[in-house]
């Protein structure tokens, strides 16, 4: 599979350092006092199940006013269940699976809460379902030169593996010697294959978020450093739909700092009933780690 | 609408039935028709509007059509004449009838005589006695004497003075009227469509005022002749050249302007052409900021206008456009700009029936180059629109303008095609696209008005109706969606070229209603349903002419607006004061908005991300302007309101629409101080615009994710603006060579009035807003000259 550098992400990133420097050019900024009104709190629950067999966290929270040094706070439920099996509390507002919970592929779970959370005296119910992916078996990762004829930096990590015919939703992870380096939305790789032509195919992918230099850049405008050695882990993931949709829209929001091409605003789609925020998600996950080669690009530790 | 199908064809005899009894009524004596035109002595140009009035026949009048012709029946005999218009020196006349006679009468501006300024180009008298309503008239000496942004005339942005009308954000050559999204604003230049006015992303418009001649804007009441948008059509008419060779020009600050005109063989050909440049960027490499010194900013506009007579009754016109937007940040940049010719040939085919004939094409295009540490990118876009209209008018008397004709356009769309230039790891370069598909629409009109006075032409009835029919031709990759947006095919319908593939009817009825109750007082009523078949995706409040516009189709459906007004009209102290107010209701279906996080860039599937739904606005305006003097202007509120009720959107719950602004005040004052210096002021106030903000946040993944209740639920601050100029005549009086300086202040009291919001984070963590404001206190100077 061609490298496909001419993303929309690419093109809104190229038109988006123009117009912000056309704002810089032409516009002032002050801070203004306009403030929106503290709304009524909102349930927020939140979840994913993964195929790796580890302990799962379902999170309830209560929404914070935007504006000002107030943070969310995660409350209690009376009782959450996943299948009909009480989850354990493991700390203020997280429940938690037994230790070696695995979310078997192809399998629908359903997550219950029961919360007084309007203090009624009676308990509310909310629920969502999710069905676990198939894994898609990470079988290579390598790194690829961007550069013509060369084995230096700029590095690309192209991951192989097969793909399934129809509507696949991907994800992707890194790790960095074994610290999650993707530990935010905006560093998460997310993305859906359902209209291209190597559908079903095996594929050679290149994941185009990470561009592989002597520093990653992250999204607060930091760099990461990185060495000749440093261990780099992918982890592909495939996501249920729902949990797709609402990383993208996730994203979306956590992108829009600029007005141009962004579009109305509004709430992240999720899929618990009852009226609460959030979303109970799944995906199966395979991983693969590259080691940084020693080259003119990287320093050596 | 049936109601007042119903109500237009029942009307249709009753009229039959005066025209019989006028006509019974005028057997008994040997009557003649008087006809004629009415011209500008000095320029040539014609006058459109200048009243003919018979004090002797019982104070019989009627108007020069938008040709300068008129036609009068009158018995045998002598008749004493009175023509008139406003800014002239009236003409007295007395004409011998005893057989069908054309006549020329020429009149002198009253700059030859006093001092003073005319605001609006229609007398007093026509304002009041006309059917059509909701309409504003300008000449361009307005429009030059109006203080703008660093001294740059701008037609638009008088037009964003008016009652009912507001300017979308600051800045903006678009502006929303009554209501109406900016894309619902019909905007001609000789007859051709323009879709993007805008240089310098909007703060100038493309109107050069040196080659207009007139703008009319059409609030709702909108001839039959015209349609296609739902709010308004703002009609602009090139100066025609006239007279000596003479130059024009002025040098500013950021940009010079000239123009040139004359004619020969007495005025049989005329020209007149135009140019302007900006040089802004000039003085940007002294910027101490690094983004600044390395700008490159700047437009050019090119106008020429030829008038030919051919003869009495024929005449040819061809007008010119061609302008360019350049800006250059760094490696990157944006060049757009518009191009438009129109070809217009008016033949008097007798003395009752007159026929115009239009063939028109613009072009809009835009192309972005930018790079990333991957590829260089370009990606254009591109509208295209040729036109042939003909219009026919038909006086058989004078109670009557039987107006019918046919319009077609074919209007090409190419959304975005973006092209990315890259080196592959193997060291290949490639080049790979993303193109959305070409659509393409044609919209052919059929349509018929006449205007009718009745009772001794106290009474103004006017009727008319269009019949549209919209075609979709390919080629195009057809994208359909079911009810609730999904896509019927992933893969889409390929249609081949020119294939004629969905198609579309409308009936637009349009009705007006003028009582003249006293000769200073008149009372008005409209009614027009308005279509609309191509429609604008805005990604920005704030503007930008990286926007896309597309044609309906099979799953984005035709805007259509119902709109009713009502209004008194009134001339005040000896016609020194003019006052209005004018109320109006107006319903729109299948107006459309984006749903909640759309796929807006480059998506050629962008059917998935509309929704359609209902929307309503509501308001009054109140307008008072004195019309001649040494002090002279207009005082403007209108209070209205605008919403929209969109399944699919907000919860499916009504919602403020953007231009929802509910108080608007415009005050533009003129003051003639002395022959050689004349001050101009405006203050402008709008309800700040609504805006969507988060009221809450919750944890996800790190990441406080924003919590939205309602859009549109909040507004920005309030916009207010106060500018300001002088202008002092330099040189001798009665030397060929004049030249004037013209210094201007906009927004005089530096009011930061915000652009755009955006949240920003504190150090401490705390969210917070922070306002983009473009302009504080911007002084300019201009020196003027001709000779």
């Amino acid at each position: 599979m061609e490298f496909q550098f001419l993303t929309i992400k690419n093109i809104r990133s190229a038109t988006m350092v123009w117009l912000l420097s056309l704002l810089v050019a032409a516009g002032c900024t002050e801070p203004i006092a306009l403030r929106s009104d503290d709304m009524e709190p909102r349930l927020v629950i939140t979840g994913t199940l993964s195929t790796d067999p580890r302990p799962q966290f379902i999170e309830i929270s209560s929404t914070a006013s935007y504006f000002g040094s107030e943070l969310p706070v995660n409350i209690d439920a009376t009782e959450v269940r996943l299948n009909g099996e009480n989850l354990r509390w493991n700390a203020p507002g997280i429940y938690a699976t037994d230790d070696h919970f695995t979310a078997r592929q192809g399998e629908t779970y359903l997550l219950e809460v029961w919360i007084d959370y309007d203090r009624d005296g009676k308990d509310e119910y909310y629920s969502a379902t999710t069905t676990v992916p198939f894994i898609h078996k990470l079988e290579t990762l390598v790194l690829k030169s961007l550069m013509p004829s060369s084995t230096d930096t700029p590095f690309v990590l192209v991951a192989g593996f097969q793909d399934t015919p129809g509507e696949d939703y991907y994800g992707g992870a890194l790790w960095i010697n074994n610290e999650l380096y993707s530990n935010r939305i905006l560093r998460y790789y997310i993305h859906v294959l359902n209209d291209y032509t190597q559908d079903g195919e095996y594929l050679l992918y290149p994941i185009p978020e990470w561009i592989i230099t002597k520093s990653l850049v992250w999204d607060n405008g930091g760099t990461y450093d990185l060495y000749a050695g440093d261990v780099l882990t992918l982890e592909l993931q495939t996501l249920s739909k729902e949990y797709y949709l609402f990383l993208e829209e996730a994203k979306i929001e956590k992108n829009q700092q600029f007005p141009l091409f962004s579009g109305p605003r509004g709430n992240v789609s999720g899929n618990i009933t009852g009226g609460a925020l959030g979303i109970f998600g799944s995906y199966a996950a395979s991983r693969k780690s590259v080691t940084l080669p020693e080259c003119p690009g990287l320093p050596s530790r | 609408m049936r109601r007042h199908i119903r109500i237009f064809f029942t009307g249709i005899p009753l009229l039959a039935g005066f025209l019989i009894i006028t006509a019974a009524g005028l057997k008994a004596q040997t009557n003649y028709t008087l006809s004629g035109k009415v011209m500008d002595a000095v320029s040539g140009e014609m006058l459109p509007g200048a009243v003919i009035r018979l004090p002797e026949e019982g104070g019989l009048w009627t108007l020069t059509d938008t040709r300068g012709h008129f036609l009068i029946k009158l018995p045998q005999g002598n008749h004493g004449i009175e023509v008139s218009y406003i800014g002239y020196k009236p003409q007295l006349a007395t004409v011998a009838l005893d057989r069908d006679k054309d006549t020329v009468f020429t009149l002198m501006p009253m700059s030859y005589f006093i001092q003073g300024v005319t605001i609006f180009a229609d007398s007093p008298a026509k304002r009041l006695s006309r059917a059509e309503m909701s309409i504003e008239r300008i000449d361009a000496e307005i429009i030059q004497r109006v203080p703008t942004l660093l001294g740059e005339v701008d037609l638009l942005k008088v037009v964003q003075m008016l009652p009912g009308v507001q300017a979308a954000s600051e800045g903006s050559s678009g502006f929303h009227v009554r209501g109406g999204s900016p894309d619902q604003n019909m905007i001609l230049f000789d007859n051709a469509t323009l879709y993007n006015v805008s240089h310098m992303l909007g703060f100038f418009s493309i109107f050069n005022s040196d080659a207009v001649k007139t703008m009319t804007l059409y609030k709702g009441d909108i001839p039959a002749r015209f349609g296609g948008r739902l709010s308004s059509l703002l009609e602009v008419i090139p100066a025609d050249g006239a007279g000596d060779f003479s130059v024009d020009g002025g040098i500013g600050l950021i940009s010079s302007r000239i123009s040139a005109q004359g004619g020969i063989a007495d005025d049989r050909l005329t020209f007149l052409a135009a140019g302007r440049r900006t040089y802004a960027d000039l003085f940007l490499p002294l910027a101490k900021n690094e983004i600044i010194k390395n700008t490159t900013i700047n437009f050019y506009d090119l106008n020429a206008r030829v008038k030919w007579k051919v003869n009495d009754k024929n005449y040819l016109y061809l007008s010119l456009y061609n302008g360019r937007d350049r800006f250059r940040i760094s490696d990157m940049g944006l060049k757009f700009g518009n191009a438009a010719a129109a070809v217009n040939w008016n033949y008097a085919i007798s003395d009752r029936l007159f026929m115009r004939l239009f063939t028109t094409y613009t072009n809009y295009d835009y192309d972005f180059q930018g790079s990333t540490s991957e590829m260089d990118l370009e990606w254009i876009s591109r509208i295209q629109d040729a036109g042939l209209r003909v219009d026919f008018s038909y006086m058989p008397d004078q109670k009557n303008v039987f107006e019918f004709g046919y319009t077609s356009n074919f209007q090409w769309f190419q959304p975005g095609k973006a092209i990315g230039t890259g080196i592959l790891a193997s060291g290949t370069q490639v080049e790979q696209d993303i193109t959305m598909s070409p659509r393409q629409g044609f919209v052919n009109v059929l349509y018929f008005s006449n205007e009718h006075k009745l009772f001794g032409q106290r009474i103004q009835l006017r009727y008319g109706l269009r019949f549209t029919r919209f075609d979709n031709v390919g080629p195009t990759t057809l994208y359909q969606v079911d009810e609730r947006y999904n896509l019927l095919d992933e893969e889409g319908t390929v249609i081949p070229s020119g294939q004629f593939f969905h198609h579309r009817y409308g009936w637009e009825p349009r009705l007006g209603l003028s009582f003249l109750v006293t000769p200073e007082l008149s009372l008005k009523a409209s009614y027009s349903r308005t279509l609309q078949y191509v429609h604008l995706l805005s990604f920005s409040s704030a503007g930008s002419p990286m926007e896309i516009w597309i044609p309906s189709g099979p799953s984005i459906l035709p805007q259509a607006s119902h709109q009713v007004s009502a209004g008194i009209f009134a001339n005040l102290f000896n016609k020194d004061y003019e006052a209005s107010v004018e109320i109006f209701y107006k319903h729109l279906d299948n107006v459309l908005d984006f749903k909640e996080h759309p796929n807006l860039l480059l998506y050629d599937k962008i059917e998935t991300e509309l929704r359609f739904g209902k929307g309503k606005s509501y308001g009054v305006e109140f307008l008072l302007k004195r019309n001649t003097g040494i002090l002279s202007g207009w005082i403007s509120y209108t209070w209205s309101r605008s919403f929209r009720t969109i399944p699919g959107v907000n919860n499916n719950q009504t919602y403020r629409a953007p231009s929802d602004r509910p108080h608007n005040i415009n005050v533009v004052v003129f003051y003639d101080i002395s022959p050689r210096l004349q001050a101009s002021l405006n203050w402008v106030y709008a309800t700040g615009m609504p805006i969507t903000l988060p009221e809450g946040r919750y944890w996800f993944y790190n990441e406080l994710i924003p919590v939205y209740t309602e859009r549109n639920s909040y507004r920005m601050a309030d916009y207010h603006r106060m500018d300001a100029s002088l202008n002092i005549r330099l040189g001798k009086p009665g030397w060929r060579w004049k030249h004037s300086l013209n210094v201007s202040v906009y927004n005089l009291y530096a009011r930061k009035n915000p652009w755009a919001i955006n949240y920003r984070l504190n150090p401490a963590g705390e969210q917070y807003l922070e306002m983009t404001y473009l302009f504080s206190i911007v002084p300019s100077i201009t020196w003027n000259f001709s000779f």
